[in-house]
Order: C-alpha cells, then sequence, then structure tokens
C-alpha cells in the first residue's frame, strides 16, 4: 500500500512535469513564429526598392542595361542579339555560320525553337515586364519622390518617361519580328500567371507605342541625363518611324522635322576628336572610342550606348567579334596566314556575317563612306614594330614590308564559297582591347542611333508625300557630307532611299526593319544576297512566335504565324 | 513566462536527480559459458546486461564474466546466426547458456529514429544495411556501401573521380521539379553536410525508412525516405585496438573513342574541304598529334589507414578511431585528402542519468584542378580537343596556345597550372543527456544538442602561364564560406510492459536552424605572378562580394507503438512541422501516419499447421498508410525577387536592378501519401529470410517549377501544383545456401521496380473529340513546353523520332523534308510532309530507372572469405552527348568516330560528315540509347590468420583483395551508364589490398 502511494506521487510528479514541459512546448510555439518568419537581409524586391526617387533611378538603370543587350551577345560572348535584323538582307550575308547566320543562310532552318530567334522574344518581354513594374509602381501614393535635380512631379514623370519608351522600344522590335503580339502593359505577379494570352493586332500595339513615344517626348531632354540615356531627339526619330509605319508621313515629316530642327543635333562635317590630326575622313571619327557621345563632341549621337572595361556594369559588345572577317588565317599571294592579329586591325574577329558584294560595290568613287578608313580592303604588310609587338606579318613571295594585300571581293559570298577569310568588313566596329588582341568582347561606347538616321526618314515621309525635290534635297545633306556627289530629283525612289541608307547606316541600322517597313524585304534580300537569299519564302517575313510561348498557352489556342 | 516555466522544469529536475541517488544498487558477478546446440563452444558471443551498455563477450573458450547491477538484472546474449537469449539473473552466480540457430532478423535491434526498436515489433518498413557491405568491402564513402544493396534505394554516381558525387533516391522520383534526396540522420540528428565526410569504417549500422509510418515521424522531410546512419560504441570489457588500411591502384574503365591525328585530319578535310590550318598540317606532317586522353590520365592510387579503440569500463562506453584517406585520382590534378577524428562516448553518471557524445572531425582537402574534360568554351576540354596540336613546347612547359592560329583556344591541360586550394573544416558534435526516471519504470527524457559546423576556404588563381591569366593579366577568386547547423531536441519516451501489452510512446520537440554565409574576392590585372591571390591588394579590378542563407524548422513529434503479446502491433504518429522557407499563412503542416503488424507466426494455431514448426519460422505482415512532407526548396522562395543588372555612366557604375523571379506567396509543402503492404518472411529455421513490399505514393501539391509563358517577362514559377505517383515492389532475400561443417554460402539479394507517373499538373481539362469532331470526353491537358505528360513519367524523352539515314534514291522524298542523301531521317507522325513539333515530336522512354537489383554471395571456409557483389539498373533511355558531330564552323574541335554515311557507305548509323549535317534547314532527331547495365561492383577476397594466431593475442587478422568495377554488362554506346555526365571524368577500377586487424 504504502508502495502503492509512493508511486502515486511519483506519478502525480511525473503528471506534473510533463505538464511542465508540454507548457513549453505549447510557449517556443508561440515564440516560435518569429523563427519562422523571413527577412532576408540580402534581397531586393520590387517593394522594398520602388519606394523611393533614387530606388527607381536603379530600376531605370536595370532595365537601359538590360536594353544595352542588343549589342551584347545572348550567351555572353556569343550570339549577338542585334543578328536578326542585320542578317540576311540586301546588305549583309552569313559567312562563317553560327547562331542566327543558320537562319539567315538557309531560311526553312526559321522555325518556332530556334533560339537565336525565341530568346530574344523572351529578351524583349523581359523589358517590357521590367518597364511595366516600373510604370505601375510609380503611381503608388507612399514613393517619396524628393532628390535629383527635378521637382517631385519632374522626378516622377521622368522616371516613367524613360521607363515607356524603353517600353515602346521594345514593341518596336516585336511587332517587325512577330507582327501581331500580346500586348502586356501589367506588372508580372506570381498569383496572376496567364495562360490564354491573345496576340493582339500589329496597329494597336503600334499605337501604344506611339502612346508610349508621346508621354516620353514630353519629359526627355534633348541632351542625356547622363552618357548612356536616351535623348528628345532619339524619341522624335522613333516617332517619325512609327508614323511612317502607321501610313501617316505627314506626321512622320512632322517629328523627323522637330529632330532635325533642334540647334544642338548637327551632322558632324569635320574632323573632330581623338584621331583628328591621324589620316582620315569626318564621317569614321564619331565611331573611335572616345569621341562617339555628345559630351565628346558628337553633335550627330541621339542615343549611345555606353561600355568599359571591368567596371561593374561596364559589360562589353560583341558586333566586331561577329562581324570583322578572320584575317589573320587569309591567303594572300597563295601564302596563308599572313597577317597578324593587331589592334588596328580590328583584333579577332569571326565573321558570322559579312557585307554582300552588293553592299561593298554600293558607292561611287570617292565616297568618304567606302574608303578604306570606313571599310577595309586592304592591309599594309608589316613588321613586328610596327605591329605593335604582335609579330611581323609573313611574307608572300615577292612582297615586302610596306606592300599592300588586297582583299578578294570578285565573286559573292555564296553556299559554297562562304567561310571567306580575305572579305572586306566595316570598320565602324573594329575596336580591340589594347592589352590583350583576342578579347572577345569590345569595350568602346558605341553609337546606336544618330541624326543621319532622321533626314534618312524624312526623306522617306517626302517620298511618300510625292514630294521627291524635298526628298532629294535631304539626302543630299547626308551624301554632301561624305563627299557622294549631289542628286536631284529624278533619282528619287524608295529603292535610292533604300541604297542611300545602306551607304549610310552600312551595320548601324536594323536593316531587316527597314526593308519590312518598305516592303522591300523579299525583294532585295533574294536580288543581293546569294548566301541564303534565294531561299526565303513569303512567310519569312515574319519570324515564329516561339514554340514555348505556345505551349505554355495552356487554355487558349495561340495560332502561329503562317507557314509554321 | 518561460523563464519562470524553465525555473520550474530545473527543480524538478533536480528533486529527481536527488531521488535518484537512493537507488545505487548493489554489484555482483555472473560467469558461464555459452555453446550451441551441437555442443560446440561459441567464442564471441556478445553479452548485454539489458537496458545499460554493460556488456562483455564469451572468450576462445565460450567463457564469459560480466558485473551486473541494479534490481532484477537480464542477460541478453547475441550472437550473428542465433536467436538471442535473454534470461533473468536471480541466485546462481553462473549461468550456461545454450544458443539455438535460427531467425536471426527478427530479434535483431533496429535504429528507427527517435529511438530503437525489435525488428520483430516494427510496422513500418525499415531496410538495414547488410553489415558485410560495411565491413568486407572497402568502401571510401558510405553511399559506396549502400549502393545496390538495399531495395528500394537508387545511388546513382554523378561523377567519378577521387571523390565521387552521388545522387541518392528512394523509391521513385516524386517530386517535379523540389528535391528528392532522402533526408539523412547520423546519430540521431539530421545531417546536412556532405556523405563523403563522414568515415564508413566508423558505421555500425545503416538503416532505410522507406514507408510513410516510418518516415512521417521526421515530417516535413520524411516523403524521400529517411536514412539513419549510426556509428560505433564501445562495449564494457577489454578494449579493443582496431587497424583497417588498403591500398588500391586505379585504372579507367572506358574511355570515349575520340578520333586520332589521321582520323580527324580526314573528317575535317571531308567535312571543310581546305580548312586544315598551318599549324595542323605540320603536327600530321610530323606524326606529332596527340591523345589528350593519354596526357590527362595518369594511374590512380589510394591510400586508407584507419585505427580505433573502443571499449569500455564501469558505466562508461567509448570508441574513438582516428582516420586518413589520400586518394590520387586517375585524372591528373584530381586528388583527395580527408583526415577524420571521431570520439564517441557513453557514461552513465547514475543509474539514472545518462551523458554523451558523439563527435567528428573532417579535415577534406581537394586542393588541385582536375583538367577540363567537356571546357567550359567548348573546345579546350580534353574530349573536344583537337589532336593536331601541341600540348608542350620545346621546354618542356605546356602551350599556351596549343593550336597557335586559334588563339582563344586554350591548353585542356592548362587548369594543372593553377594554383587551387579546396579545403573544409567540419565539426559534427551532437552531446545529448538521457534522464531514466527513477519511480515510473520505462519513462525516460532525452536531450540532443547537435551542432554541425563547417569552414570552406577555396581560392584559385591563374597565371600568365595560361590563357585565362594571360589575357586578364592574373585571376584570382577565393572564397571564405561558413555554415552552422543547430538542432535541439527534447525526446520524451515512454516503454513498458503490461502483461501481454507492451506501449512505447515517444513525444519530441526539436528546433533546427541553418544559417550559411561566404564572402569572396575576384580580381585581375595582377602586377606579376608570384604572390597569387595574395596581393588581390594590387590588383586592378576587385570585385568583393558576400553570401547569406538562413532557415528554421520547428517540430513536435508524436508516436505511439503498441503490441499485445508481440503478435499484434500498431503505431500512431503525427508530427507537426513548421518550416520558415514557406509563406506567412502556409508554414505549418501536419503530417499524420497508422501502421498495423501481426506476427502471424507467433499465433498459437499457425504451430499446429505445419508438422515442422521450423518450417515457417517468421511470417509478419504489415500495413502503413500516411502523409509526409517534402520542403525541399531553397530559404525565400515566397519573395519575388530583383537581380542585379548595372549600367555606367562614363567610367561609373549606376547600380540597377531588374525584376527577376516571381513570387509565390502562398507557397507550402508538397506532401506525400503513402500506403505500404509488406510482410517479413523467415522459412526453414531462418535459413531463408526477407521481406516484400508493395507501396503506392501519392505526392500532391507538388513545389512545382513550371514554364510559363515568356509573355509575363519570366519564363517559370514555382507553385504548389500537381500530383505524381509512384507505384513499386520490393524483395529482399537472405539465403543461407549452404552451412555445413566449416563452409558457408550465403546470398543475399534484392529487387525493385518502380512506375512513376504524373497524374495531373495544372488540373486545366479540354475535350476528348472523336474522328468526327464530336467530345467524347474530357482530359487534363499535358505540359509540353516542359515536357510533363499527364499519365507518363516525369521525366522522359519527347523528341523527333530517328529513321535512319536518307539513302541514294530518295532524292525527291528527302528534299520534301529539305533533305538530302545522308542526311538524317525523321518519322514523320501524321505524314503530312512537314515535320513540326506540334504533331512528330513522341515520348521515347524515361530517364528514372524502372528497375534496380543487387546480389551479394558470400563463401566462407576457415578463415577464408570469397564475396562478389553484383549491381544493375534498367528501364533508363536518353541521348548520348558524345555523338555530337556539332564541332563548330571551322572544325574546332574533335568527336567520336562515328560510322559516318558516305556514298560508297550507305550505312544507317551515323549521318553524312558534311557541314550540315545531311540537313539544309530541315530538324533532326536525336538517337536514344538504352542504359541499362549489369556490373560486378566488388570481387572481395580474405583470409583471416587470427585462427593460426590466437597466441599473438589477435581477435581478428585479415588480409583482403577486392576488385572493383570489374566487370560492366551493358550496349550502352556512351561514358559509363552509371555516370549522369557523360563529358566528364571516366570511371574507374580498382584493385585494392587490405588488412584488418584487431587485438
Amino acid at each position: 500500500m504504502i508502495d502503492n502511494h509512493k508511486n502515486m506521487n511519483i506519478m502525480k510528479k511525473i503528471l506534473n512535469y510533463m505538464a511542465v514541459m508540454l507548457t513549453v512546448v505549447f510557449l517556443y510555439t508561440g515564440c516560435s513564429e518569429n523563427y519562422l518568419k523571413e527577412e532576408p537581409p540580402q534581397i531586393i524586391t520590387t517593394v522594398t526598392l520602388y519606394t523611393t526617387y533614387n530606388g527607381f533611378q536603379s530600376g531605370i538603370n536595370g532595365l537601359y542595361s538590360l536594353v544595352r543587350q542588343d549589342y551584347e551577345g545572348r550567351s555572353s560572348s556569343n550570339y549577338l542579339r542585334m543578328e536578326m535584323w542585320m542578317d540576311g538582307n540586301d546588305n549583309m550575308t552569313s559567312n562563317h555560320r553560327d547562331g542566327f547566320a543558320r537562319v539567315a543562310e538557309s531560311w526553312p532552318n526559321n522555325n518556332s525553337t530556334y533560339i537565336e530567334i525565341y530568346d530574344n522574344f523572351h529578351w524583349l518581354y523581359r523589358i517590357i515586364n521590367s518597364a511595366n513594374t516600373i510604370i505601375i509602381h510609380a503611381e503608388d501614393e507612399e514613393v517619396d519622390w524628393s532628390g535629383g535635380n527635378g521637382s517631385r512631379d519632374e522626378n516622377k514623370n521622368m522616371v516613367i518617361a524613360h521607363a515607356k519608351v524603353l517600353r515602346a522600344w521594345a514593341y518596336r522590335y516585336l511587332t517587325y519580328g512577330w507582327g501581331d503580339v500580346p500586348l502586356n502593359l501589367n506588372e508580372a505577379l506570381g498569383s496572376e500567371v496567364k495562360t490564354d494570352w491573345v496576340r493582339t493586332p500589329v496597329r494597336e500595339v503600334r499605337d501604344q507605342i506611339i502612346e508610349d513615344l508621346l508621354f516620353a517626348e514630353q519629359y526627355i531632354g534633348v541632351e542625356p541625363e547622363f552618357q548612356g540615356r536616351i535623348t528628345k531627339g532619339a524619341i522624335q526619330t522613333y516617332l517619325a518611324e512609327m508614323h511612317l509605319l502607321q501610313d501617316n508621313p505627314a506626321e512622320a515629316l512632322v517629328w523627323a522635322d522637330k529632330c532635325i530642327n533642334t540647334s544642338a543635333y548637327k551632322l558632324i562635317t569635320a574632323r573632330y576628336g581623338v584621331r583628328s590630326s591621324q589620316p582620315g575622313v569626318p564621317f569614321m571619327d564619331m565611331f573611335y572610342d572616345g569621341n562617339s557621345n555628345r559630351s565628346e563632341g558628337n553633335t550627330e549621337a541621339l542615343w549611345v550606348f555606353p561600355f568599359e572595361f571591368e567596371i561593374t556594369g561596364g559589360s562589353g559588345a560583341i558586333l566586331r567579334r561577329w562581324h570583322v572577317t578572320r584575317y589573320e588565317t587569309a591567303r594572300f599571294a597563295g601564302k596563308a596566314n599572313v597577317l597578324k592579329k593587331t589592334v588596328e586591325r580590328g583584333g579577332r574577329g569571326l565573321a558570322r556575317m559579312s557585307l554582300t558584294k552588293w553592299a561593298i560595290d554600293n558607292y561611287e568613287e570617292g565616297d568618304d563612306r567606302a574608303s578604306n578608313y570606313a571599310i577595309r580592303k586592304f592591309f599594309i604588310l608589316k613588321t613586328d614594330e610596327e605591329n605593335g609587338g604582335a609579330g611581323a606579318d609573313v611574307l608572300p613571295t615577292g612582297y615586302a614590308y610596306g606592300d599592300t594585300v588586297w582583299m578578294d571581293w570578285a565573286q559573292d559570298i555564296s553556299f559554297n564559297s562562304r567561310n571567306r577569310t580575305n572579305w572586306p568588313y566595316s570598320r565602324k566596329w573594329d575596336y580591340a582591347y589594347s592589352s590583350f588582341v583576342d578579347d572577345v568582347f569590345q569595350y568602346n561606347d558605341l553609337i546606336y542611333l544618330r541624326l543621319a538616321e532622321t533626314y534618312l526618314l524624312k526623306a522617306e515621309a517626302q517620298l511618300a508625300l510625292d514630294d521627291r525635290i524635298g526628298a532629294a534635297v535631304t539626302l543630299n545633306i547626308i551624301r554632301v557630307r561624305s563627299n557622294a556627289s549631289p542628286i536631284t530629283e529624278a533619282d528619287v525612289d524608295i529603292d535610292f532611299i533604300l541604297d542611300e541608307r545602306s551607304r549610310e547606316l552600312l551595320c548601324e541600322e536594323q536593316r531587316r526593319c527597314t526593308l519590312l517597313r518598305t516592303g522591300k524585304w523579299l525583294e532585295r534580300v533574294r536580288a543581293y544576297n546569294h548566301n541564303g537569299g534565294e531561299t526565303a519564302r513569303d512567310i519569312d517575313t515574319l519570324f515564329a512566335i516561339p514554340q514555348d510561348v505556345i505551349d505554355a498557352n495552356l487554355t487558349l489556342k495561340m495560332e502561329n504565324n503562317p507557314g509554321f | 513566462m518561460k523563464i519562470t516555466h524553465s525555473t520550474k522544469k530545473m527543480c524538478i529536475l533536480l528533486f529527481l536527480l536527488l531521488s535518484g541517488i537512493n537507488c545505487l544498487a548493489q554489484q555482483k558477478t555472473v560467469t558461464g559459458t555459452v555453446k550451441d546446440a551441437d555442443g560446440i563452444v561459441l567464442p564471441g558471443v556478445n553479452i548485454v546486461l539489458k537496458g545499460t551498455n554493460i556488456g562483455a563477450s564469451t572468450d576462445e573458450d565460450g567463457n564469459y564474466s560480466i558485473v551486473i547491477t541494479g534490481e532484477n538484472p537480464v542477460l541478453v546474449f547475441s550472437f550473428i546466426g542465433m536467436e538471442n537469449q535473454e534470461i533473468r539473473v536471480t541466485g546462481s552466480s553462473t549461468i550456461n547458456v545454450t544458443l539455438r540457430a535460427g531467425s536471426i532478423t527478427m530479434d535483431e535491434v533496429v535504429v528507427v529514429g527517435y529511438g530503437t526498436q525489435k525488428k520483430r515489433d516494427i510496422t513500418g518498413t525499415v531496410a538495414s544495411l547488410n553489415e558485410d557491405r560495411l565491413e568486407v568491402v572497402p568502401n571510401l564513402t558510405i553511399s559506396q556501401a549502400i549502393q545496390g544493396a538495399i531495395p528500394g534505394v537508387m545511388m546513382n554516381t554523378s561523377t567519378a573521380g577521387s571523390s565521387p558525387d552521388e545522387v541518392i533516391m528512394i523509391r521513385g522520383r516524386n517530386s517535379i521539379t523540389a528535391g528528392n534526396s532522402p533526408l539523412i540522420v547520423v546519430d540521431g540528428v539530421p545531417y546536412g553536410g556532405n556523405l563523403r565526410d563522414i568515415n564508413p569504417v566508423d558505421v555500425k549500422s545503416i538503416e532505410v525508412l522507406k514507408d510513410a509510418s516510418a518516415s512521417a515521424i521526421y515530417g516535413s522531410r520524411g516523403s524521400n525516405g529517411v536514412i539513419l546512419v549510426t556509428t560505433k560504441l564501445g562495449k564494457i570489457g577489454k578494449p579493443i585496438i582496431s587497424y583497417d588500411g588498403y591500398y588500391s591502384i586505379q585504372s579507367f574503365v572506358k574511355i570515349p573513342n575520340t578520333m586520332t591525328g589521321p582520323q580527324f585530319y580526314e573528317f575535317k578535310n571531308t567535312r571543310e574541304p581546305g580548312s586544315i590550318s598551318a599549324s595542323e598540317q605540320a603536327v600530321y606532317d610530323a606524326g606529332t598529334w596527340i591523345d589528350w586522353y593519354d596526357l590527362a590520365l595518369r594511374k590512380g592510387h589510394s591510400t586508407q589507414h584507419n585505427i580505433s579503440a573502443s571499449g569500455g569500463f564501469q558505466n562508461t562506453s567509448y570508441y574513438f578511431s582516428g582516420g586518413l584517406t589520400d586518394v590520387q585520382g586517375l585524372a591528373k590534378g584530381d586528388d583527395y585528402q580527408r583526415v577524420s577524428i571521431r570520439f564517441n562516448l557513453d557514461t552513465k553518471i547514475a543509474e539514472w542519468f545518462t551523458i554523451g557524445t558523439r563527435t567528428q572531425l573532417t579535415y577534406d582537402d581537394r586542393s588541385g584542378l582536375n583538367v577540363a574534360w567537356d571546357g567550359g568554351s567548348g573546345y579546350d576540354g580534353v574530349f573536344w580537343m583537337n589532336p593536331l596540336t601541341t600540348a608542350y613546347d620545346e621546354n618542356g612547359d605546356l602551350t599556351i596556345n596549343p593550336w597557335p592560329e586559334q588563339t582563344q583556344i586554350g591548353n585542356p591541360l592548362q587548369r594543372l597550372l593553377a594554383d587551387n586550394i579546396d579545403k573544409s573544416y567540419q565539426v559534427v558534435t551532437n552531446n545529448y543527456a538521457i534522464l531514466d526516471f527513477p519511480f515510473v519504470k520505462g519513462l525516460q527524457y532525452r536531450i540532443n544538442t547537435g551542432v554541425r559546423m563547417r569552414f570552406t576556404n577555396t581560392g584559385t588563381y591563374w597565371g600568365r602561364n595560361t590563357l585565362v591569366g594571360l589575357s586578364v593579366r592574373g585571376e584570382s577568386s577565393t572564397n571564405r564560406g561558413q555554415s552552422e547547423n543547430y538542432t535541439i531536441e527534447n525526446i520524451l519516451n515512454y516503454n513498458r510492459e503490461f502483461g501481454k501489452h507492451n506501449l512505447f510512446f515517444t513525444g519530441v520537440y526539436s528546433f533546427e536552424n541553418y544559417v550559411s554565409s561566404d564572402n569572396s574576392l575576384d580580381a585581375t590585372g595582377f602586377p606579376n605572378d608570384f604572390l597569387t591571390w595574395y596581393s588581390a591588394g594590387q590588383a586592378e579590378v576587385r570585385n568583393p562580394d558576400y553570401g547569406y542563407s538562413s532557415n528554421t524548422l520547428i517540430s513536435q513529434m508524436l508516436r505511439l507503438n503498441y503490441s499485445y503479446n508481440s503478435r499484434y502491433l500498431l503505431t500512431l504518429t503525427v508530427r507537426r512541422d513548421g518550416y520558415s522557407g514557406f509563406g506567412a499563412e502556409t508554414k505549418w503542416g501536419i503530417f499524420p501516419s497508422v501502421a498495423l503488424g501481426w506476427n502471424v507466426a507467433n499465433e498459437d494455431f499457425f504451430d499446429g499447421l505445419f508438422s515442422n514448426q521450423d518450417l515457417i519460422s517468421t511470417l509478419k505482415l504489415r500495413a502503413s498508410y500516411g502523409l509526409n512532407g517534402n520542403q525541399a526548396i531553397g530559404a525565400y522562395s515566397t519573395i519575388a525577387r530583383m537581380s542585379e543588372q548595372n549600367y555606367i555612366d562614363g567610367i561609373n557604375t549606376m547600380p540597377g536592378y531588374i525584376p527577376s523571379t516571381l513570387g509565390m506567396d502562398n507557397l507550402g509543402w508538397e506532401s506525400s501519401k503513402t500506403m505500404n503492404v509488406g510482410l517479413d518472411y523467415g522459412l526453414l529455421s531462418g535459413r531463408f529470410s526477407g521481406d516484400l513490399n508493395f507501396y503506392v505514393t501519392n505526392t500532391f501539391d507538388l513545389l512545382l517549377e513550371r514554364t510559363i509563358s515568356s509573355v509575363h517577362g519570366m519564363t517559370d514559377i514555382t507553385q504548389n501544383i500537381g500530383e505524381t505517383k509512384n507505384v513499386g515492389f520490393e524483395a529482399s532475400i537472405v539465403s543461407r545456401n549452404i552451412v555445413k561443417g566449416n563452409f558457408s554460402w550465403t546470398t543475399s539479394a534484392n529487387f525493385s521496380t518502380n512506375k512513376n507517373e504524373i497524374v495531373s499538373l495544372y488540373g486545366i481539362m479540354e475535350d476528348v473529340l472523336d474522328e468526327n469532331g464530336n467530345v467524347i470526353g474530357q482530359r487534363e491537358i499535358d505540359d509540353v513546353g516542359s515536357g510533363w505528360f499527364i499519365g507518363h513519367p516525369i521525366r522522359v524523352n519527347y523528341n523527333y523520332v530517328w529513321d535512319g539515314i536518307w539513302q541514294l534514291g530518295e532524292e525527291d522524298q528527302a528534299a520534301v523534308y529539305y533533305k538530302y542523301p545522308g542526311g538524317s531521317k525523321v518519322v514523320d507522325q501524321n505524314n503530312d510532309n512537314v515535320i513540326d513539333p506540334d504533331h512528330d515530336r513522341v515520348i521515347q522512354g524515361q530517364r528514372d530507372p524502372k528497375v534496380i537489383w543487387g546480389m551479394d554471395n558470400t563463401f566462407r571456409y576457415n578463415g577464408f572469405t570469397f564475396s562478389f557483389f553484383m549491381y544493375g539498373i534498367s528501364g533508363i533511355t536518353t541521348t548520348n552527348p558524345l555523338e555530337s558531330d556539332n564541332v563548330f564552323g571551322g572544325v574546332y574541335r574533335n568527336t567520336t568516330l562515328k560510322n559516318w554515311w558516305t556514298v560508297n557507305n550507305p550505312t544507317n548509323d551515323w549521318i553524312i560528315n558534311d557541314l550540315n549535317g545531311g540537313s539544309n534547314g530541315g530538324i533532326n532527331a536525336p538517337k536514344y540509347y538504352s542504359k541499362n547495365f549489369a556490373r560486378v561492383k566488388d570481387i572481395t577476397f580474405s583470409y583471416d590468420f587470427s585462427s593460426i594466431l590466437k597466441s599473438a593475442g589477435f581477435s581478428k587478422l585479415e588480409f583482403y583483395m577486392t576488385g572493383r568495377n570489374l566487370i560492366t554488362i551493358t550496349k550502352w554506346p556512351g561514358l559509363d551508364p552509371e555516370l549522369d555526365a557523360q563529358l566528364a571524368l571516366p570511371l574507374q577500377k580498382e584493385f585494392v589490398f587490405g588488412i584488418n586487424a584487431s587485438f
């Protein structure tokens, strides 16, 4: 009995203890909610970033950095994004093919699973979502807009203006590339995933582009706030282009003139800047490192993409890598591997896309734009010292240092005669980093849009309004600057304007967009592009909507473009 | 509040401590002899005082002596191959015992998580690793021991080398995009570290919890199964010193048949006539082409030394061990060193109070960069590298530009020149206290405190003697990381028999926190190469970075095991978990399970059924059903994040951000419901034993990273949607085929199948139409973009179908598909003359195994042991990446030698070797191959000299020789069917020579 009693006591104590344990457990649970709360110190969200003017500025910086990728590679050093607008045209063809050059060389490759095409589609919508997020959060009442140079309203409008113009920029590419595309003006949210996107008619998308551009044009200044930002003139130029697309040449002319008549915007007509004491032509000065920006004397620039070697945010472009010829392996007078890779020659190129023979021969004698300063057609054989220590060129039999070796563009590039290593190349992009000639990137600031293009759009508007005299006057302003002979109204037709655009904007304009806008792509690519041009079909005037976009539209069948 | 309660708790503890001192009991010595049924004395029988760590073992004459304490002491006698016996010590101090051969498996004590149980009483599906796999075969890591030895467990080597990586998956793939790795628990505490840091020599047992009932005690992390690792502890008695050491030599199993110099020369000339460069021509003419594999590989060898001391005195048991592993891998630069020290201790401070530790220190050194196999840039890996190049210059140094015309192509061996450190230091210390409540028999409180800290130190410097270093004038990257894991577990056990009723109750409250942080510095532009990363301060460009992550798990668990008369068994468990990584409203989950067992063989009626009582010695039926979770997503997954995207103004950085991931603020557990029906059997006095299991696992609310339309600006998001199902069957058998005198032959084999299926994804239905366009039903739509199909396995191959080669005479048909003779034919599924993604892609096999099996045969004769272990997997189908003819324009890289189609060789094996790969805009289809294989993993021969050298005091002196990966049967054309990566270091075969001695 006593034992039992004792046991009972112990039992009670144990139960008591367990009760305490359970209470403690319960209490822990109460406190534990705090342990389970996530407050990551190292993560930035739209909610934390978009509360101040400075936060929005860094959103705009991110947006510009994404847009600048147009001159960069899809995978760092490979697959130039811009290539899909430049290659496969009348003035550019595939040479050592890779990336989009595979499509440009054989248009049946233009399909819905082609990564060089679909990844650009993804990228453009990334830009659109980033812009939408800024535009939507900027309307939040809580934002502290103080800071910077302007008033609170000015700051807010400036932020929205930049986001809207870059959204318009992305939709511009989308409409050229894919026609009708889903018009998305919302911020992507995890709770609002859509599986029933609808393709908006291209005209409506372009109306939205114009609306965004018109808003931005009011607030963005004639001079960029700093290097790399867009200007009022660039927006006016895009407005002119958009109105041409919407069959409204009169409005296009108004916007082109607004830009041209801005006193700060002037064509470069005289030598200036870093190489002004060396031989050269005025036309090429603005492409040299140190000369490209408006702040460096380039009055013609409307938008310049900045790059910088090994600075965080400096990135690197691959235009040169994608275009410059593999001259170091070329044969001259029967001798292979004659030339050394040097900075002066442009460094290392892969010549994924090269000029067509038509583009090289599209100039009259004496046109600065076809001089060896602008298009590399020959080399001077140099000694090790003259090559800056890169080694002496190997002399072909019968040659001496100082002699000239010429590229050979007698026969155009064709499917059976591609991989040309002695082919002329544009020098607008030939830049190499001085201490490492093999570097895949270039770090010079690169012109993205300049006033010459505004003149050419103006001429296009004038022609559409049947003002051929005016168009000839406009075109002559461009021609005279480069020592090409003036033309008369009799010379002006749409083909002439397209020829002139090629002469002036070789390796700059998004040629595919121009040719599609004027309805001339299929005709001209077939006529002048002999490595793939003949394979172009009607359906190739549009790219295929990416298969993963079609596949992810689970609840509503999204039709692809005809033929895909 | 909390403090008050804690104080109260302390008071009660103190009270209990004081009251416990009264019950220290008197000591007594018991001696005796142990024999088998035939009267032969048994040396090495384990004798343990029940409920304590006090133990002894019989000497060579079968005699023992043990000091016992406490009230109503019970001695447990156990010996491999014999049934355990429990004998209550009454008056006599001499107890002689006869052990009966019997159902060995059912009396084993098995670790089940938060405690141990007799195998007989287990209701869940718990598999133990065959001890031979740990003891007989030398293993570098414990995963090597697990491979093929437990049914339903897939252990795949993902990369070979000196410290191989592996993927472990139990009972198939449940999760589509969250983790599928099991939870690993070492000595009772969840272990987040690397398995290779645990020295397999220190491991006593490995158990795998497979069904919901067994693993539900680990709740939110149980759905992928649980692996319990228990390390060794000594027994009270004479100290045992053991040495285990081996030396092995390694060579590769197979290397890819990449082209030799002349073959490549011909290939290149055929593909792009005139593309041979001057230097390639010179190498070809001189005959000095290179076999890069030959330069990259060497003879591998490894040595391991382990020494341990174990034993116990009075109320203390201990196990100390130190191990050194030194591996020189097959590939140059692939070295691995591990030093591990273990310190396990249990001490009974009072009859009712025990404290102990399981502590391990590991130093792991993987410094040195292995040569490049694939090559970051795609052409300077050993596999792809052009053979018509030059590896060494006239001074015998590695060339920076092995191909002078292509200065962007580096030397595949340049990684050997980089300075590299890669070291880690780990401390795992689990310390615990056990309180046996003195007056409430069977009540026990245990507190576990686990701390794991790991420090990593890595650094690489590329000097100007490498291409990468030359281009940026020296490049360094250094990183120091620290991760900490804290676990506190309060465990309350109540285990008591009331007559025929046995009750075992467990309650757990635990808290786990994981924090990791690292800081790194990348620098380029060094003034010189002398000081490597030590002069990062002088470098032109320096990029520091700091990383951080933290997550917390809080859990409560209750478990009740009840058995009646060892016949009817019941287990109920429930666990509640809170995980910081989930959304605010979805942090907590509850995971219940129930299991039933019936020991049919213990029934009275059962004995009457058979004339020979030993015909069926064990028969247990088990059934369980329960819910498990999977939390395997990283911290911060619920938060929509932005990533850095910087810009510049002139030369000034302009910080920038863009939205990078979508957040799901209601993200919660992925849950699995598992039904398991099993049977444990023992036949003919335990001559055959094993188990059979059948299971169905439905996993729902998947943490699914689904593809979304890029119109959102993102292409994927993680959501709780969808359901998968795994149905499987597992069987294992241990058969003592022959036991005759000194000779025995034992076979243990296991076999498992798993059928994996996606049941549901987004729940979006579409109409099913008949030929006339009438709606005849509905079906859920697939996610073609992600390659997920309702009713099919998670990982399938969805692609166009290879149909051989277009031949001469088929020009017109080929042209329809933009092809020409020599190009690959693609099956036009709907014969519409267009190969398009909607109609011509089909499912072609799965990438997870359907069947896994393993078989171990052991033959013993006196001191000789011979064993061989086979392992196999079947059901996997994949492409072979080594076949790729994508050698780039200009033929920059090598590939494997194939039977290319030519006009004179109209084969169906492989396409024409031309620039277009036989297509001029047409779509190509890859070839798929079966990855089935059967492999003789180990063959071991050993001899134990201890019976000869008994007088020298050895209880064991064994010499052994093992051959590993010697024979493989497979049709897989790639590098190795066991490896995930095919463009990688080849798998090694090895010969191991070792000694195992104890005295």
